[in-house]
């Protein structure tokens, strides 16, 4: 659905609070299309184990 | 006006350091014959964004001194560097090639690799030529300084995005460069102009004082003549620093103690499918199988590897990167977006597309590939690969895009953090140097350069100079 994929894609500039010049909205909605493509690999589902390593630190807090 | 004539390339590190031990060398001798070659090439090469001539001449002057009366500081006292203009220097501007840092950006302090550097007694010969904010492109139109040229030939891409490091170092203006790898940015300029590059494993040179592009995926690293070169530099730049969040406190190797081992008795996996996998061509296949051919010579064991697929790598690094790289410029980007160059601009604005959630799933991913690669680790002590697709590409049909058709096949190794080693190894048809990757397991740069220096010994690649009819 192209047409849903492009209203996502002045969505997302429209969030992140970024304009294009005209010339280059077709370049970069190109470029979104194919973030897009790529990011379906991340989609599929994973262990709940896989987990990232989010901890803020891994040591103790300095003693006073 | 036509340039000096240039003197002779800089020798190298270990070359430099005899001659300095020795008494043979003096370092104001040493620092005028790289600012001579500067000055001849620099013109043709736009290696430099600022070169600091004149603090050089008095740090070799004092290094001079220092070591006339004993007091010599370790193998690379009185020998020229030159840093990515990414990295913090106290008293000096840092640009990373940008409009949007020019005046606004005059550190008090010295990044932790510049300390460490100074701290050795080296000669900072000035800060270099990059990608803007290690993210643009070839283009340079629209930034405040012209691209660095890649000396075996100006009109092709020099590599990104640490292009003034790989350049400066290739045409023998210094014999170590810093630069900084985030998809490939030390290994891709090390292997378009025909040095070597070591991609460190993620957290064992500080990041503290470099300007990021994305927290998870920078790491910091030397580009040099050859590979005793980058274990003398990685000596003095490895070590905990509790300033970076990202560094981690495991011992330092002795990088140079077991450097002349050899390869026999080391099994080696080629991953010869993950090259045609990222649409390598036949001339870099051919150097790659080639330079496998070598270390099986040399007495190592060789067997093929399978690498978890690139799209996987892919999904993880450009997430991660695009995410991280618009968090910390958004506000610029929104605010004064004609700052940036256009390649810069756009490609940092791709993590406007991001999602929390797949965020999230990239990091979950990393985690993962990196297990995976960990695995291989269990079977095999390093990984062959070839790093590009290629010789460097002409500039001016270099992708400068917002989505680069052909993405690096050198990102794998910055999403999972392992160390990987560029060097030397063979020529393409046009007469442009291509290049070896070789990855080893997570902190053992040590054996990555045992390997490297081996293959060096045993080849001629390293040797070649490039042509200087430019000058």
């Amino acid at each position: 659905m192209p047409e849903e994929m492009e209203l996502d894609f002045q969505s997302a500039l429209r969030v992140a609070g970024i304009t294009l010049p005209e010339d280059r909205y077709p370049v970069m909605l190109d470029a979104y299309r194919s973030y897009r493509a790529l990011v379906e690999i991340l989609d599929e589902p994973m262990p709940y184990a896989e987990e990232p390593a989010a901890a803020p630190r891994l040591a103790p807090s300095p003693r006073r | 006006m036509t340039a000096p004539v240039a003197p002779p390339p800089v020798p190298g590190l270990a070359e430099a350091s005899a001659g300095i031990a020795a008494g043979t060398l003096s370092p104001i001798a040493l620092c005028e014959q790289a600012l001579a070659r500067i000055a001849a090439l620099d013109p043709a090469l736009d290696v430099f964004i600022t070169l600091t001539a004149e603090r050089a001449r008095a740090a070799a002057a004092t290094a001079e001194a220092e070591i006339k009366a004993g007091r010599r500081r370790g193998p690379l006292h009185g020998i020229p560097y030159a840093l990515k203009d990414i990295y913090d220097v106290a008293g000096l501007p840092t640009t990373a090639h940008s409009r949007v840092l020019i005046g606004r950006n005059a550190p008090v302090e010295d990044s932790d690799a510049a300390a460490r550097l100074e701290a050795a007694g080296m000669v900072l010969l000035g800060k270099l030529a990059t990608h803007e904010f290690a993210r643009g492109g070839v283009r340079d139109e629209d930034l405040p300084f012209p691209r660095a040229k890649n000396p075996w030939n100006p009109a092709h891409f020099a590599g990104g995005s640490s292009s003034g490091s790989g350049a400066g170092v290739s045409a023998g203006m210094m014999a170590l460069a810093m630069g900084s790898d985030t998809g490939g940015s030390i290994r891709l300029p090390a292997a378009f102009s025909g040095c070597v590059g070591l991609k460190p494993t993620y957290g064992r040179l500080s990041r503290r004082g470099v300007v990021p592009l994305s927290f998870g995926m920078d790491h910091t690293g030397p580009l040099t003549r050859s590979v005793e070169d980058c274990a003398l530099a990685m000596g003095v730049l490895a070590g905990h620093d509790p300033a970076d969040p990202g560094s981690a406190d495991v011992p330092v190797d002795d990088y140079l103690g077991h450097l002349r081992d050899g390869v026999r008795g080391l099994r080696l996996g080629y991953a010869r499918a993950y090259g045609i996998e990222g649409g390598i061509d036949a001339g870099m296949q051919a150097a790659t199988d080639a330079a496998v051919e070598v270390l099986r010579g040399l007495g190592a064991e060789v067997v093929e590897v399978t690498l978890p697929p690139i799209r996987r790598f892919e999904a993880a690094a450009w997430t991660i990167i695009h995410a991280e790289s618009f968090a910390i410029h958004q506000q610029d980007l929104r605010t004064r977006p004609e700052a940036y160059g256009r390649t810069t601009r756009e490609r940092i604005m791709l993590g406007a597309f991001v999602t929390g959630p797949h965020y999230v799933q990239a990091q979950r991913l990393r985690h993962a590939l990196t297990r995976e690669v960990d695995a291989l680790f269990g079977e095999v002590d390093a990984i062959l690969s070839a790093p590009a697709h290629g010789a460097a590409p002409l500039a001016a049909e270099s992708d400068d895009g917002p989505w680069r058709r052909a993405q690096p096949i050198t990102a794998a190794f910055n999403v999972t953090g392992h160390p990987a080693l560029c060097l030397p190894a063979g020529f393409a048809a046009n007469g442009l140097p291509l290049s070896l990757q070789i990855t080893g397991r997570a902190f053992a740069e040590a054996e990555v350069l045992r390997i490297g220096h081996a293959f060096e010994q045993a080849t001629e690649w390293h040797m070649r100079r490039p042509p200087e009819a430019y000058a």
